[in-house]
């Protein structure tokens, strides 16, 4: 009873921060003091005061309204990103995990490969070569981590495929689609979830850290990893209050993220569940 | 005699290994048939072949050789709506009750999803009241429905599988050791609901299991599997008193050892 009040706290904890940050992201143009981007070059590397709470950057805009701004576009960017990923790689796992044999083979070696590349130096190589928009950042994103998602789906499928439940359900006369769709998919759902958020959390720092490269978002969209590179980097020692808001954001959605999918790996374990009961 | 299946000749080997392929000759060359209404006994040790065999005549795997057949129609490698088809027509029920059943489902849902596989019934009322009917019939209370897999016991799980299978309405039941995992009372209690379902629908079983004394009482013949061969198969009273082969006399002689030393 107390290690399910335990992780109960922990998920109301990380989930409570989860939605909080979503919340000011989502409402933002309702909660944000100024305009983002609004530029004010009178009032340039203000200190934090009444007038801007949090100081103003380089080129006098209100890094109050730029932090609440800044998850927007990498927070949609990375949920758009690993959903995609997660489609992909759950149907490649699917495929390898059901049919087995020689579509399993072939699978595994293209995984391998995909597998082998450095994840964070081919992301800036197609970046680069692309250009640096959503759509190339998206595919980017996909490309490099897909194989996770297949791998994890590969390995939960054929565990699940060779269960009793399946055989049993196969010899009712039941057809291929409907063994995955009603019986393996919801049995690997839960690892799924947490493998995404996971995944989110993950992506929101390639995300920072590409544009902390000026391969991301591109300014003037406020972006947490923006607001720490960019123009901050030439002015951290006289204006440090440009880095603490933004670095916290980031710091606080990865661990609230990373915090939600073991917590949520924790409850959503129906095995472990049926231990406790008994 | 009324054969309803025939299982003849029936091979299966497992090759491993891609360069040097070994083989293991799982299941050699078994021939025996099920008579209409009765009860065929398969009986051998762990890794005797008969799980296999099981599985060859459930559908699950295809034989290297041989033929299964069911009222004279080859049955291996059936595909789409022929398959399914047998498998109105072959039930099977495996040892293990709890994990026969899906974990995220509840048993309402795992019931329902035979009965809409064969789109048997045109509403979900009348799904329901097949069900209800079916579960009067293995003796279960239906507040069982409601629950998962993990919440019921394994004597009312093992009732469940078979409410399963006769929603159906199959000619055949494929028992794969059915109360191995059960204590002595649940097993009694699932042993007297098959008879008693066997005399009521006219049931065809074939009953597999390593406990020979079990088939003595529940078959009307029996076969004796050893090292992937059927090394004996006669009617009930032939194999139990007067067994020809070293092995079954052996099986049998340890069983009855076991009872001496210990009732």
């Amino acid at each position: 009873m107390t290690i399910r009040k335990k992780q109960n706290l922990r998920l109301a904890l990380s989930g409570g921060l989860l939605l909080l940050i979503l919340f000011m992201t989502v409402f933002a143009p309702w909660l944000a003091p100024c305009d983002p981007t609004e530029i004010d070059m009178t009032n340039r590397l203000a200190a934090p005061g009444p007038g801007h709470l949090l100081g103003t950057d380089a080129l006098g805009r209100d890094v109050l309204s730029r932090v609440i701004y800044g998850g927007r576009a990498s927070l949609l960017l990375a949920v758009i990103a690993t959903s995609c990923s997660m489609a992909l790689g759950l149907m490649i796992g699917l495929a390898a995990g059901y049919c087995g044999g020689i579509v399993d083979g072939i699978i595994t070696a293209i995984s391998n490969i995909f597998q082998g590349l450095p994840g964070t130096i081919m992301m800036i190589a197609l970046v680069g070569i692309l250009g640096s928009n959503t759509g190339s950042i998206v595919l980017a994103l996909v490309l490099t981590s897909w194989v996770g998602f297949s791998r994890l789906v590969r390995g939960e499928v054929m565990q699940v495929k060779q269960e009793l439940y399946i055989e049993g359900t196969r010899c009712l006369g039941a057809g291929h689609w409907r063994i995955i769709l009603r019986h393996i998919l919801p049995n690997i759902r839960s690892n799924c979830i947490i493998l995404f958020t996971t995944r989110v959390g993950r992506v929101v720092l390639s995300v920072a850290g590409l544009s902390y490269l000026g391969l991301g978002i591109q300014p003037p969209t406020p972006d947490w990893g923006e607001m720490i590179s960019g123009s901050a980097r030439r002015y951290f020692r006289s204006a440090p209050h440009l880095l603490w808001a933004p670095g916290i954001c980031i710091i606080l959605l990865t661990l609230s993220i990373n915090q939600l999918g073991d917590a949520l790996r924790d409850r959503l374990d129906v095995k472990q569940d049926a231990v406790k009961e008994l | 005699m009324d054969n309803l299946m025939e299982i003849r000749h029936v091979s299966k080997d497992f090759s491993h290994g891609v360069f040097r392929p070994s083989v293991t000759h799982a299941v050699k060359d078994v021939s025996f048939s099920l008579e209409r209404g009765k009860t065929f006994g398969l009986a051998g040790g762990s890794g005797c072949g008969k799980t296999t065999l099981t599985r060859m005549i459930s559908g699950l795997l295809s034989p290297t050789s041989g033929q299964i057949l069911l009222n004279g129609k080859d049955i291996t490698g059936l595909t789409g709506a022929a398959r399914k088809h047998y498998h109105r027509q072959v039930q099977v029920v495996f040892q293990n009750p709890e994990a026969s059943l899906d974990p995220t489902m509840r048993i309402r849902d795992s019931l329902l999803e035979a009965l809409e596989i064969h789109g048997i019934g045109s509403s979900k009322d009348e799904r329901m009241n097949r069900i209800l009917e079916k579960l009067k019939l293995v003796a279960l209370p239906d507040y069982l429905l409601d629950r998962h897999p993990h919440q019921i016991s394994g004597g009312e799980g093992q009732r469940l599988v078979i409410c399963r299978a006769l929603l159906l309405e199959p000619e055949i039941l494929l028992l794969d050791e059915p109360t191995s995992m059960l204590d002595v009372s649940v097993q009694a209690h699932i042993m007297n609901i098959l008879q008693r379902l066997q005399q009521e629908l006219g049931l065809t079983y074939l009953f597999i299991t390593h406990d020979i004394e079990l088939l003595g009482w529940i078959s009307h013949r029996i076969g004796v599997m050893y090292q992937g061969q059927l090394v004996e198969a006669g009617p009930r009273d032939q194999i139990m008193e007067h067994p020809s082969n070293a092995y079954t006399q052996g099986l049998l002689s340890a069983f009855r050892d076991w009872d001496k030393e210990y009732t």
